[in-house]
């Protein structure tokens, strides 16, 4: 293949080259340094697995390898216990409350499960509101919170979404025909479901529990907030903010992290490819539902309220804590009061200026980003294009924690030329964490959009005199301007709650966003109430972030039914 | 129009860039300190008031992050003041010729709190404010769970508080540490840890931070914290079901502040210690949310009733004379042990200890010297450590607990993560061991 | 898999069946005999489909009686049926292979494996596709995917076979194939089969006998050529074939009975009506010749002038304006014969017998 480079190729290969850059200096380097200083002799430099054999010698990191992995694993399995019912009721029977279903499977989401931690240990905590009153009625207690319990509460809670709507999405692409064939030939009840529905909803329930798994092995803040320490992540983090960035061991966990994500994402992406078992045949797709009997109505709406009212806990939770005076040893706060809001809102407004500040740097530099390399991947041929769509995908594997050490590690000792500070500490290393961290998710964004905007249109454009950049400025950009926004949307509100990577490279509370700011308040007693404020904000962000993003796509599709000029062509 | 407004835009991008950081340049004095936002707001929001066109920069750190962050910027340093409790801290800085000397102008400062200096001699750190250690309890939890108050450490040995006890660990905070060490100081280094793992046999947990003892002991978590004295007093003073006293065997111990060596801001920094110590600073200590005990004796007369006052209880912290450098040569291991002993341990400690606690309780009135012996051997495998006072007090052998190897040669010695496993190794079976023995001796009763 | 099994008869009373409020098989009487190869056919939305469905116990619970062989499965769910059903998409399993495919409904019987290995062998060998037995569904074409749907549900040897519109998915030529083997097949199993299709050739070159609804009602049921030359009413005839209608009533004289269209037009009638609203004849039994010539007994004249002409190929469509109806005429096109075209004035002879008058 020839490296020669048309002119009409120029502009584009010179954004390639660009975006190749910023992407191997913020993302490939650093993670990079991490690997290999995991391989490395500290004090000789030679490469060498005596790190790693010390990691497994010790048994404190022995559990928290074996505790991280627990977590993760029963987080997919109470996940996918909270799920199954809930995609069951939709997908089987006329259900009155399928929307109500739908909505439960967003609030939690909404909520990054850090900042509901704190509220969820006053509200299950051993001597937390739903044990008193179970000690006192009935006399016995349940240790939801009790060690690794609470981590895998609050983040089951969190991510059960992820499994219900991956479940639910692939029942109701199950063929009925194909559910009705089985039966014709005699197939009935558990034989049926066991043989023909589990094994071809399968794929998809695997997707999302792959994702579910690897979030939780990854999650820094909760175990932080909740005290666990004997995890993966949250070693990591202890060792390289009490012992130093020369420290090997955060760098071994960085590796195991890292190695881990990839595995989930290849086993994600495994279970999804060629299968996809969807066709559409009249009678319509999705299993055959049937109406409830009068009592079944009673039970399935007893159930879907009682998990209602557990995704609710945390947002509930965090509500009487940021309005509540003092909550010690008891059901609920002795009183309430606005003061926390105040004192958020007079002392601590710099966190929520830094979060939009940050996160709306972030979000922008992810849609130019994104929006270039979909143009570059999607409507140029240059050579080597496609590694420009993996290296921004290959963020998905790379939690927070590694990306907050592979930073501080390979620049602190750069300086950074006209304010003379290190990179690692400059605040806009924080809006390049997220940025890199947000991209896979623009991207996914962007390209779709571009996959919608027919080719011929930019060649009309080009056949009228319109350069390459112009016929993008004018045409393209504007055509894919409702999956840019949503991309820019989805970017702010995830970006605004990101603590992972954040909490490491915070170096002055001036420069600190809102989830840094939430775990600073948390960590003392008067402190509470304005951190659940802040939490609460913090929530408010991302849920009219989500829900902006949902209209926005949504007009968008409309408006792009009713113009008949775009062709459906890739 | 819109080549203008973009234009525009990347412009202002350009320029917030630049004077957000341009910003730092004057008239900021930069603070590394562990104290929490609670303390650091109050006094910055002061200072800055008397002080207009200057800003505080406040970077929080814990003790051992923030030695290690001022070690690894000495070549190019922008801190100006490092502010802690741990005076052990700042000997290790004093050490590593990273402090200033500093003599403050301020007047009424005696020399000594209950038997500490507040001062380093040599004049490198000044000691602003007092902390004590204590026990501190959640009154309706006690209540509820009709548990006595608990006085002194060796109260807390009690079976009766079996996981009800929160405590941080010494290697996490610098208070922690001072409290481990002023009790194995009081009693001897055997009878020190002893006294340790008989309490710690009856902890609910080990937090990650030192707030989070008070923390557990505000939501009602557990009932009683191991703490420094302003969290307890502090948490009463916003108003939580708390209470907080001072054992016997406790060390009134100062915090402090000192100028880094090459400070940007020197005067800067000189005028933020003068502040502390001025009668307006010290009166800010008595802050509902901050509760130290300022070391000028005439801010007591602002006092709110029953606040403890060490200048005329002369009976606060005068049981142990600490001995700071003691407490230095052996820091890193004493660290270290109490991590391997107890808190990775925490399970099989606890449990050991139950099953002597319940020996005990079997045996009471009756005369089983068999059963008595083995629960004698129990407690004892529980107490061991597995290295003597004299080798812990070592400089070689506590440099093997420096995470940063420096010299091939440090191999010899063995490395710290093996040393440590042997420890371990040693610990879980003593423990074991000890159940083992214990509930062969209530079988027997 | 041998001849001798007795496959049964399917008697279907007054059955009603609805989707919520619409009413969509209304009152349906109907008796397919044993062996018989019946199909169901009809316009899209005439509820052929539904009524399939129905037997199989798919769909809203009907009332009626559904009796195979004399036994009432109207209460029975699906999987007791015991009626085999191959359906439009050919549902096969993807994550199973070919033979797993087939040998499902066995293993649901709890066959022997033994059996189970020689049975599915025997089917696959029916369909001619005994080499594929271990590939997946996604390997094979439209049409081997078709087969093995079919031998899915032969394998089973159920009392009825049911065929949800099996060819629609095929191009022409497979069509046409695979019509003949599924005939052939159904013959040699003497299996009562029944064929749901919207399409007339197809249900004119394979059934024994058929049934043609319209809205959920059935409109007549008997062979194909049974209905199509003596459809039982309008929608039957326009339904099937092309046909000429003409709206008017009959006179009785004393000696002759006359069709006077609503236009004013007298068309004499063979004996035997006594009312009607329309007349039917199909253009093929419509002669097409110079105006001015003569008629007998067995014809009934017509003149007009040629309105439109068509070529199609084996035949030439005339369009001719009688009074302001337009009859359709078929004429066999042979070569060097000429053609009339458009403004020319005809006479047309209708042969007699062939004109049906209808009630409505």
């Amino acid at each position: 293949m020839s490296l020669q480079i048309s002119s009409v190729q120029r502009g584009p290969a010179v954004v390639g080259i660009l975006i190749a850059l910023f992407l191997l200096t913020f993302l490939v380097v650093p993670v990079g340094q991490v690997i290999v200083v995991a391989f490395q002799d500290p004090s000789t430099g030679e490469a060498t697995i005596i790190n790693f054999v010390d990691f497994f010698r010790n048994s404190l990191f022995r559990e928290s390898f074996f505790n991280s992995f627990y977590v993760a694993s029963m987080s997919v399995v109470i996940a996918s216990i909270i799920s199954m019912p809930l995609a069951y009721f939709t997908t089987r029977f006329n259900f009155g409350g399928t929307a109500l279903i739908q909505t439960l499977g967003i609030i939690p989401l909404i909520m990054p499960p850090f900042v509901g931690a704190v509220a969820m240990q006053l509200l299950f905590g051993s001597n937390g509101s739903v044990n008193l009153l179970l000690d006192e009625y009935f006399g016995f207690t349940i240790p939801f919170m009790e060690g690794l319990n609470g981590v895998i509460f609050v983040e089951s809670i969190h991510y059960f979404p992820f499994i219900l709507i991956n479940l639910s999405a692939a029942l109701s692409n199950i063929d009925r025909s194909m559910e009705e064939s089985a039966q014709n030939l005699g197939a009935n009840g558990l034989r049926l479901f066991r043989r023909i529905v589990f094994p071809l909803a399968m794929p998809g329930y695997v997707a999302g529990a792959a994702l579910v798994f690897i979030k939780v092995f990854d999650d820094l803040g909760t175990p932080l907030l909740l005290n666990v320490n004997t995890m993966l992540a949250p070693q990591a983090y202890l060792r390289v903010s009490s012992i130093g960035i020369s420290d090997p061991m955060g760098y071994v966990i960085s590796v195991i992290l890292v190695g881990f994500s990839l595995l989930s994402l290849w086993v994600s992406l495994r279970a999804l490819k060629g299968k996809d078992y969807a066709t559409v045949q009249k009678g319509g797709g999705g299993l055959m539902k049937r109406d409830l009997r009068s009592w079944e109505k009673v039970g399935c709406y007893a159930v879907v309220v009682l998990i209602l009212m557990l995704v609710l806990s945390p947002h509930f939770g965090l509500l009487l804590l940021s309005f509540g005076t003092i909550w010690s040893y008891a059901v609920l706060p002795d009183a309430f009061t606005i003061s926390h809001y105040i004192t958020v809102f007079s002392t601590a407004t710099q966190y929520i200026t830094n979060t939009l500040l940050y996160a709306g740097l972030a979000a922008l530099f992810d849609v130019i980003l994104a929006t270039a390399i979909a143009y570059v991947v999607w409507r140029t041929d240059l050579v080597g294009r496609k590694w420009l769509d993996y290296g921004a995908t290959a963020a998905l594997a790379v939690p927070g924690v590694v990306i907050g050490i592979g930073y501080l590690r390979t620049f602190h000792s750069v300086d950074v030329p006209l304010i003379d500070q290190p990179l690692a500490s400059w605040w806009v290393i924080i809006v390049i964490a997220m940025t890199i961290r947000r991209l896979p998710y623009a991207l996914r964004s962007c390209v779709a959009a571009i996959q919608q905007v027919s080719v011929m249109l930019e060649e009309a454009a080009e056949n009228l005199g319109a350069t390459k950049a112009r016929t993008v400025w004018r045409i393209v950009i504007p055509l894919m301007s409702g999956g840019i926004l949503a991309g820019f949307v989805t970017s702010f509100a995830t970006a605004a709650v990101e603590l992972s990577a954040t909490i490491m490279l915070v170096a002055k509370e001036t420069d600190a966003p809102l989830a840094y700011g939430i775990y600073e308040f948390m960590q003392s007693a008067a402190g509470r109430g304005p951190g659940a404020a802040l939490g609460v904000i913090a929530v408010l962000f991302v849920g009219i972030g989500t829900y902006a993003s949902h209209l926005i796509i949504e007009r968008s599709n409309k408006a792009r039914e009713s113009t008949s000029i775009v062709a459906e062509e890739t | 129009m819109k080549k203008f407004m973009t234009f525009g835009a990347v412009a202002a991008l350009a320029m917030s860039i630049v004077s957000t950081t341009a910003m730092a340049a004057e008239g900021t004095l930069t603070i590394v300190t562990s104290f929490p936002k609670d303390l650091t707001a109050v006094f910055k929001t002061a200072f800055e008031n008397k002080n207009p066109g200057l800003t505080v920069e406040v970077l929080n750190k814990k003790t051992s992050a923030g030695i290690k962050y001022l070690q690894e910027t000495a070549g190019s340093n922008t801190s100006d003041l490092f502010w802690a409790s741990a005076p052990d801290a700042f000997e290790v800085l004093k050490g590593d010729s990273l402090l200033a000397k500093y003599t403050p102008m301020a007047k009424g400062i005696p020399d000594k709190v209950g038997a500490f200096p507040i001062n380093d001699p040599d004049g490198y750190y000044m000691g602003f404010a007092a902390s004590g250690y204590g026990i501190m309890w959640n009154t309706r939890y006690t209540k509820a769970k009709k548990l006595p108050v608990a006085k002194n450490w060796a109260d807390l040995k009690d079976p009766v508080y079996h996981g009800h006890v929160g405590m941080s660990a010494p290697s996490r905070s610098g208070t922690t540490h001072l409290t481990v060490e002023t009790v194995i100081q009081g009693l001897g280094w055997d009878a020190g840890w002893a006294e340790w793992k008989e309490i710690a046999g009856n902890f609910k947990t080990v937090t990650e931070r030192s707030f989070g003892v008070p923390d557990g002991v505000n939501s009602g978590q557990f009932g009683y914290g191991i703490v420094i004295d302003f969290f307890g007093l502090s948490s009463m003073g916003s108003g939580f079901p708390v209470d907080f006293v001072y054992p016997e065997v406790t060390t009134l111990v100062p915090a402090n502040i000192g100028i880094v060596k090459d400070a940007p801001n020197a005067s800067a920094a000189g005028e933020f210690i003068e502040f502390l110590l001025s009668p307006e600073g010290q009166e800010l200590l008595l802050d509902p949310k901050i509760r130290r005990l300022p070391v000028n004796p005439k801010t007591y007369a602002k006092a709110p009733a029953g606040f403890p006052n060490p200048f005329k209880d002369k009976s606060i912290g005068a049981a142990v004379k600490f001995d700071l450098d003691l407490s230095k040569n052996r820091y890193n291991v004493v660290n270290s042990l109490f991590d391997v002993m107890i808190t990775y341990r925490m399970e099989d400690l606890t449990a050991a200890t139950k099953a002597i606690q319940e020996a005990d309780a079997a045996i009471k009135g009756k005369s089983n010297p068999a059963a008595a012996k083995l629960i004698a051997e129990a407690r004892a495998l529980v107490a061991k450590v597995p290295v003597d006072e004299a080798t812990a007090g070592q400089a070689d052998f506590n440099k093997i607990f420096k995470k940063k190897r420096k010299k091939a040669t440090d191999k010899v010695e063995g490395r710290q993560a093996e040393i440590e496993q042997e420890w371990d190794t040693m610990v879980k079976a003593n423990y074991a061991k000890a159940k083992e023995l214990a509930e062969k001796a209530k079988s027997m009763l | 898999m041998t001849n001798a099994h007795e496959t049964a008869g399917v008697v279907i009373e007054d059955l009603n069946l609805s989707f919520g409020e619409t009413h969509v098989l209304k009152g349906v009487d109907l008796s397919i005999k044993q062996g018989e190869f019946f199909a169901f056919l009809g316009p899209s939305g005439s509820g052929k489909s539904t009524l399939l469905r129905a037997i199989a116990g798919f769909g809203p619970t009907p009332t009626g009686r559904i009796l195979i062989q004399g036994n009432d499965i109207a209460d029975l769910p699906p999987w007791e049926r015991d009626v085999g059903m191959v359906f439009q998409s050919y549902a096969l399993w993807p994550h199973m292979t070919v033979r797993k495919n087939v040998s499902f409904g066995l293993e649901e019987r709890k066959v022997s494996k033994a059996q189970i290995n020689e049975r599915v062998e025997k089917a696959l060998d029916m369909v001619g596709l005994m080499d594929l037995a271990d590939r997946r569904p996604s390997q094979l074409s439209g049409g081997q995917q078709q087969r093995i749907a079919l031998a899915r549900t032969i394998v089973i040897e159920p009392k009825v076979l049911l065929l949800d519109e099996p060819l629609s998915n095929l191009d022409a030529n497979l069509r046409i194939q695979m019509r003949r083997d599924i005939r052939e097949l159904q013959q040699k199993l003497k299996l009562t089969t029944i064929f749901v299709t919207h399409d007339q050739e197809e249900a004119n070159t394979t059934s024994d006998r058929m049934a043609v609804l319209d809205q959920g009602v059935i409109q007549q049921v008997g062979a194909p050529i049974e209905l199509y030359d003596k459809p039982a009413n309008l929608f039957v005839a326009k339904f099937l074939g092309t046909a000429n209608i003409i709206k008017g009533s009959v006179i009785t004289d004393e000696s002759s009975l006359v069709f006077r269209t609503d236009r004013g037009m007298d068309i004499p009638l063979n004996q035997g009506y006594s009312h009607g609203r329309s007349i039917v004849f199909r253009p093929q039994n419509v002669d097409v010749c110079a105006a001015g010539t003569g008629v007998g007994e067995a014809h009934s004249k017509l003149n007009g002038k040629v309105e439109h002409m068509e070529f199609l190929g084996s035949i030439i469509r005339y369009g001719v304006d009688v009074n302001g109806d337009i009859v359709l005429v078929d004429h066999a096109h042979k070569r060097g014969e000429s053609i009339f075209q458009v403004g020319d004035s005809v006479d047309l002879l209708i042969d007699r017998e062939s004109i049906l008058v209808l009630a409505a």
